[in-house]
């Protein structure tokens, strides 16, 4: 017969392991070997009919598991391939992935998503609603990369990408973006950053282009190259047009962003070279609120990489002269820039955000919010860029150019070369 | 009929200042979750501002309850406010009180159930907010020592859990999210002070804290005393709940905007997955529960527990013990049906508890307190 405090203690371990089997989690039990990573999603309008195709990126994990990354990719699973792709056609995203659970057997998971890779098509009539699924996805995270195909769809995309370095996600997205700080040519926009400007009444939100190219210059050579090109504007949900590489570069001079961008400069038949600059500060600035007047301020600092031709200069002179020729350059073309902004009446640069911090009054009381894209088109932009030439690589005095050359002594006729 | 039960303070039950300190630094763990939304929705850009200002509104609110307790430095609020009002009104506002404890209670763990969701989605909430009352009950019949020394260690925790997590976001600040700030004058920011405000009035702990604090020596001047004791108490414990909460919300504008940030479900959980330090130390969201949990619980067991004191001594019976488990029962539907889905608890939480919380913990104890003086002052003419 038991006493009533042994009786106690065995209630007490008895309660201790029922409560033990709660700890296992059981509801959200996620086993690693029943979910399908998924590392990029691409989403298209249907040319068909009415909705959407959604090209998933899936993880292999036999071939991962293996280590055997070699060879081709974008086929079947079950092979030494690290990602395969499957597409889903449906009304909307959450359909289109609960369709992908009647497609592959195991549960879609986007923890690990990497990028969102939005159709030209689909862009071009809005993607609000898409953008809205993926930011509730409670799996997902602000911090994924958000990218606009240009010429071809996402599924294509996925379709006919072969990169000849080999990633994990099988298209190279997370590599490429790593380098892009260190070119200019393309933006980095997270989901949150975008996000931040897709919201803002004061903003208008851009992208990085991501398309295929070809891998040599051959014209045989088969265009599987994922590469980024340059950025895609929107005007609210919808994509406004595309800025091409030197004027992302131009863009990135203005909001920063980037690490280093080059270049070219040339100036008076005299210099002609290659400039690598970082951006030191910069400012946009109201200089009269009743007159929509603004400045733009740009700080470089820059090295010289790459001397064309040069006729008479050299040395300091010719640095200095470079920085005169870049400032100049630059200054025209960051007008050129915002003057085409303009005509699109989308201002991802920010003048409508300026305005509101520092005018919030004359932002509110007289409705300049409503009309801003008209305003903005309407506004006036001056452009500061203040450039120093520091560095000169690991020469000071380019070799002497072949024209340059003293000419040689004349060879005597008849005589062998 | 008898009203006003017996003293029921067992000397195992005893605090010291440092326990009850940290016990109301615990109180950061409701007004991080959902209050910030309602701050940047009403005060946008100048919600910083707010939560300044709710700190101030927060000071004010432990002098009301420390001037109140410490008037009856060996007794609890259900003992005091019958000699304050009379046996008869004294046991309806102790009603009162009971309801709002119980409410609270309700509404902490609804928002347990709500942040663990986030994690946990498949999970039934049903059986999350069952599990954190079953807790909540068990640790608040081990009494309220076990809370204090609970907090004690805790406060530590969170203490660094925060620091890392400012260090871990301040390169994600951005300074112009503060700007402009006053746009719409004051009325806004007064507005959105309100909420902060409201939840750092759960100094109304302190009139079942500080009794449980020894006297050390039993003096003539105890009210004095105690009056120092719970300034000094009050002020340290709501001001690190006031520190962390203000951390959050500038992290939160500095991180998000203010217009992001009331979008947000859960800004702090948020705030949590935005940290990444060099794509290598990422997905530490789960580490802000380990920071919020206990602390939201040592919350709800407190409330838990003065909630069973009051019903114990409305019923005349000299332990509160045998009232927890009924009572945590009780809880379970009313956080159960306090709202529908997230967007109206986020609503009730921010609209008509704040009415609430500020009618029972600040104006009500004003209300007590200004009568307490006004009798003392005409007892003493005579």
């Amino acid at each position: 017969m038991l006493s009533k405090r042994q009786g106690k203690r065995i209630a007490q371990a008895a309660l201790l392991g029922l409560l033990a089997a709660l700890l296992a989690g059981c509801w959200n039990a996620r086993e690693i070997d029943e979910l399908a990573f998924i590392v990029a999603v691409g989403v298209d309008k249907d040319q068909e009919e009415e909705g959407l195709v959604v090209s998933f990126r899936i993880a292999n994990p036999t071939a991962l598991s293996g280590g055997d990354s070699g060879g081709p990719q974008g086929g079947g699973p079950g092979s030494t391939e690290t990602t395969f792709t499957v597409m889903v056609k449906g009304k909307t995203v959450a359909e289109a992935v609960s369709r992908l659970r009647t497609q592959i057997p195991r549960r879609p998971y986007f923890s690990h998503l990497q990028g969102i890779i939005i159709g030209e098509s689909l862009a071009r009539v809005g993607i609000g609603e898409v953008i809205d699924y993926f930011e509730r996805e409670e799996e997902l995270r602000r911090g994924v990369n958000i990218f606009v195909t240009k010429d071809i769809t996402a599924a294509e995309l996925f379709d006919r990408a072969r990169q000849k370095l080999i990633t994990i996600s099988g298209i190279a997205i997370s590599g490429l973006l790593a380098q892009a700080p260190e070119t200019g040519f393309a933006p980095v926009v997270r989901l949150g950053d975008f996000l931040e400007r897709f919201t803002s009444p004061r903003s208008e939100t851009f992208a990085p282009v991501v398309t295929l190219a070809p891998a040599t210059a051959m014209s045989t050579a088969a265009v599987d190259q994922v590469a980024l090109r340059g950025t895609a504007v929107f005007k609210g949900d919808k994509l406004a047009g595309y800025l091409d590489e030197q004027e992302t570069a131009l863009l990135h001079l203005i909001i920063g962003g980037f690490r280093w961008t080059t270049f070219p400069v040339s100036g008076g038949g005299q210099i002609s070279g290659d400039v690598r600059v970082n951006r030191m500060g910069g400012s946009i600035r109201v200089i009269d609120p009743a007159e929509l007047h603004f400045l733009i301020t740009i700080q470089l600092r820059g090295t010289l990489k790459q001397v064309h031709s040069h006729q008479s200069i050299d040395g300091p002179q010719l640095v200095e002269r470079m920085a005169y020729e870049l400032q100049r350059m630059l200054q025209e073309k960051v007008v050129a820039l915002v003057d085409k902004l303009k005509t699109w009446g989308t201002d991802i640069v920010g003048f409508g955000e300026t305005f509101y911090r520092s005018h919030p009054r004359v932002w509110f009381q007289e409705e300049v919010h409503t009309n801003w894209p008209d305003l903005f088109a309407q506004s006036k932009v001056d452009v500061s860029v203040d450039c120093l030439i520091v560095e000169t690589g690991s020469i000071i005095r380019s070799a002497p150019f072949p024209q340059e050359r003293p000419s040689e002594p004349a060879q005597k006729e008849g005589a062998s070369p | 009929m008898t009203l006003v039960g017996p003293p029921q303070k067992p000397s195992s039950e005893a605090l010291s200042a440092r326990e009850v300190t940290a016990i109301l630094g615990m109180m950061y763990s409701a007004p991080i979750i959902y209050t910030p939304i309602r701050m940047f929705e009403v005060a946008s850009t100048s919600a910083w501002i707010a939560g300044l200002l709710s700190g101030v509104v927060g000071a004010g609110t432990v002098y009301i309850w420390t001037r109140l307790s410490a008037s009856f430095p060996r007794q609890t609020l259900p003992e005091f406010v019958p000699r304050i009002v009379g046996p008869y009104v004294g046991w309806a506002v102790n009603l009162m009180f009971l309801t709002y404890f119980v409410y609270e209670v309700a509404i902490s763990t609804r928002m347990i159930s709500e942040v663990v969701l986030q994690v946990l989605p498949e999970t039934p909430i049903g059986v999350i907010m069952a599990m954190s009352l079953v807790t909540g009950a068990l640790v608040t019949r081990l009494g309220p020592e076990v809370l204090g020394r609970m907090a004690t260690i805790h406060l530590g925790i969170a203490l660094t859990g925060f620091l890392f997590m400012v260090v871990a976001l301040a390169p994600l600040v951005q300074l112009r999210n503060f700007q402009p700030f006053l746009v719409g004058g004051w009325f806004p920011v007064l507005q959105a002070t309100t909420p902060p405000a409201s939840l750092f009035s759960h100094i109304t702990l302190i009139s079942f804290l500080l009794p449980l604090v020894p006297l050390d020596p039993p003096d003539e001047n105890a009210v004095q005393t105690r009056f120092r004791q719970g300034m000094k108490v009050g002020m340290i414990g709501i001001g690190i709940s006031w520190l962390l909460f203000f951390l959050l919300l500038v992290l939160a504008q500095g991180v998000f905007s203010a217009d992001e940030t009331a979008r947000l479900a859960i800004p702090a959980f948020s705030l949590a997955r935005a940290i990444d330090f060099g794509v290598f130390f990422e997905r530490v969201e789960v580490s802000l529960l380990a920071l919020w949990l206990p602390a939201v619980l040592i919350k709800t067991c407190t409330f838990l527990y003065v909630a069973s004191l009051t019903l114990g001594h409305l019923a005349a019976t000299p332990s509160y013990r045998r009232y927890v488990l009924p009572l945590a029962g009780m809880t379970l539907p009313a956080a159960y049906t306090l709202a529908s889905n997230l967007p109206e608890l986020i609503r009730l939480v921010n609209g008509a508890w704040v009415i609430i919380a500020i009618g029972v913990k600040v104006l009500l104890p004003l209300l007590l307190l200004i009568l307490h003086l006004v009798r003392g002052r005409v007892s003493s003419a005579f």
